[in-house]
């Protein structure tokens, strides 16, 4: 099992808040590792990472995959979903992600691809979130 | 089990970085700014065996995505 924590976090709307972060490790374009410490959200039906990170793991632009996303007050993200190897704890696994052609959204650990790999559990009051495989 | 560069991240505070990338290392901000790149390779020059442990630091709220 894993166990990711809360950040705490100060919002403009909700005063102190904390957010749970996941550290998610990617091959980069050297063949090493990168960690990316991801805001976990189940909301998100796509793990989301900005565009520099994109650009750090090899992803490359193809103008015709080039797709539109939507979020609150119909913000439009232009977006390119990629597959690649990424890690959890000790877990490795292949997952969609949406790469944004920009920079101003934060990287998201999102649902699809990853969410059914574990049974997740999110303690609020602990401020812990629990990553346990699934057995096959 | 995490690093303790993570733990670390879970309490710093970063707001004099809003809108950065910051790679920590050693539980402290190692380097920051805006071209991730950058960061990088300079980080690869000083650390060439170590892994770098990036964040972004939100400028604003949160965003919730929707896919059509």
């Amino acid at each position: 099992m894993i166990v990711f924590r809360y950040r705490k976090e100060r919002s403009t709307l909700l005063g102190i808040i904390y957010r749970p972060v996941a550290e998610v490790y990617f091959r980069d374009t050297h063949g090493g590792e990168l960690v990316s410490l991801m805001y976990i959200d189940s909301g998100a039906d796509i793990t989301l990472i900005p565009k520099a990170l994109g650009e750090s793991l090899g992803f490359e632009v193809k103008e015709k995959d080039i797709r539109e996303v939507t979020g609150i007050g119909n913000a439009r993200v232009h977006v390119l979903i990629r597959k690649t190897k990424i890690r959890i704890g000790d877990i490795e696994l292949e997952a969609k992600i949406a790469w944004a052609l920009e920079e101003g959204v934060p990287p998201l650990l999102g649902r699809a691809d990853i969410f059914d790999k574990f049974d997740i559990i999110f303690r609020e009051e602990n401020k812990i979130i629990e990553f346990r495989e699934k057995s096959s | 089990m995490t690093s303790k560069d993570y733990n670390w991240f879970l309490t710093a505070d970063l707001s004099k970085y809003k809108g950065e990338y910051v790679i920590i290392f050693h539980q402290r901000v190692a380097l920051h700014g805006k071209n991730l790149k950058k960061l990088l390779k300079e980080f690869r020059n000083r650390h060439p065996k170590e892994t770098p442990k990036i964040a972004k630091v939100p400028e604003g709220e949160t965003l919730i995505l929707l896919f059509p």
